[in-house]
């Protein structure tokens, strides 16, 4: 080992125990004074890195959220966080309420329904790492994580010819069962999630700052189509429509 | 903690309850570093175990908590991030931790240090960060991070490199700070 790789190694990490990095260090006698300076460095960033007060009753707080969590069903943030976190999420119900009574009912949507909308948003941000990768599902993969919500798919070529990167269960609410497709869109990934039992009764549609969406009654569940806002969603709409039986 | 999820409704609180006994402190410190406002990194502690609890089931093995945990703190910083920028309180005015009873000069350098890594651009602060505070070894930052082992290496070795040039350690190094084409 070379000295330049040495330092890499010992720099990269001081506490370095592998046969081959020990024994690079005794190759020269000037490496274990690099080595000691290191460790040196490397002291002083563990006490600085770790020497931060944590909030006094902070483990309290996040005990209690489980609570909170578990006997209502309310949008994220509410009544937990400062106001900032409040603001954030109470511009979020209102971009939501809005589009929803606009468009479809005059009454607004329900707490439960905002709520679930939201789930929805953020389980796609939950995801991101993995919607936009290369990777490729095959139809026989796709098919199994329809069928696992109560869907089927036909193999026509319209959905042959969607590239699909993502197919698998998912928990956007943990007691109910549903299914996370993206598929290639030209903007980005569009998100196809089925989910049974939800508590949406009347289409409606979502509005991020990134994403747009529409969430679809369908049977007992919900289809729920989510893309870039520059994505058209009909055109995967209709295809969807075409080639998805659903007995949810 | 134990190693397989436990599914009734007292037996998930006791898990949750467990996970943050555990974990909770490291998670709260990751936070700070990563936004370096401490309310901010409390409502980023505080959303990280919300999606925790709603989400424990997926949780396969207590185990691998700590990198689950840190996961979705990087992911929702990112969010929030996305949303919204926040006016931060400079860091260096409000939080160079315990200064008060150290010496004059211990006190100028954990300055010095604090305020160093504070301008390490996220590519090399976030790996450092996993492992000096998360302990985690370099596969398990490649993994949470997405990149491959090498190069989280070398950016654990140019994060290092970069503190060590604004807080000198005397150490001189033979290779250079240039990070090598190994993202995969």
């Amino acid at each position: 080992m070379d000295k330049s790789e040495f330092e890499t190694l010992a720099l990269a990490n001081p506490d370095n125990t592998s046969q081959d990095f020990l024994d690079a260090l005794n190759e020269d006698p000037t490496r274990q004074q690099f080595l000691d300076e290191a460790k040196t460095l490397n002291q002083r960033l563990n006490t600085t890195l770790n020497n931060i007060p944590v909030p006094d009753g902070l483990a309290s707080k996040l005990k209690e959220i489980a609570g909170e969590a578990e006997s209502n069903v309310v949008p994220l943030h509410q009544g937990r966080f400062s106001f900032r976190g409040f603001a954030l999420a109470a511009s979020l119900v209102l971009a939501l309420g809005v589009t929803y009574s606009v468009l479809f009912r005059d009454s607004g949507p329900s707490s439960a329904e905002i709520a679930f909308g939201q789930q929805i948003i953020e389980h796609i941000y939950m995801e991101l790492d993995q919607l936009d990768s290369e990777a490729s599902v095959n139809f026989q993969t796709v098919s199994q994580a329809i069928g696992s919500v109560g869907g089927q798919m036909r193999g026509t070529e319209s959905v042959d010819n969607l590239h699909i990167n993502f197919a698998k269960p998912c928990n956007i609410i943990p007691e109910n069962n549903s299914v996370h497709l993206a598929l290639q869109g030209t903007k980005g990934a569009v998100n196809v999630i089925v989910i049974n039992n939800s508590p949406v009764q009347a289409e409606f549609t979502l509005n991020d700052k990134r994403f747009k969406g529409v969430v679809i009654p369908m049977g007992k569940g919900n289809l729920i189509l989510i893309g870039e806002k520059e994505e058209s969603l009909n055109n995967y709409r209709e295809l969807l429509a075409k080639n998805v039986d659903w007995v949810i | 903690m134990s190693d397989t999820p436990v599914l009734d409704k007292k037996g998930k609180q006791q898990r949750y309850e467990a996970l943050v006994d555990d974990l909770y402190q490291d998670v709260y410190r990751f936070a700070y570093w990563i936004c370096k406002n401490k309310p901010l990194a409390e409502d980023l502690v505080q959303e990280t175990f919300l999606r925790a609890w709603r989400s424990l089931d997926s949780l396969q093995n207590d185990k691998a908590a700590k990198a689950w945990l840190f996961t979705i703190l990087r992911r929702e910083n990112a969010r929030l991030y996305e949303r919204y920028r926040p006016e931060l309180v400079d860091v260096d005015d409000q939080s160079i931790a315990d200064t008060s009873f150290d010496a004059p000069d211990d006190a100028m350098d954990k300055e010095l240090l604090h305020n160093a890594i504070n301008r390490l651009e996220s590519e090399y602060r976030d790996p450092l960060l996993l492992q000096v505070i998360g302990g985690f070894s370099g596969k398990e930052i490649a993994e949470i991070l997405n990149l491959n082992s090498n190069t989280v290496m070398t950016r654990l070795f140019r994060a290092r490199g970069k503190l060590r040039s604004e807080f000198s350690t005397g150490i001189d190094l033979e290779s250079d700070l240039d990070e090598p084409k190994q993202d995969g």
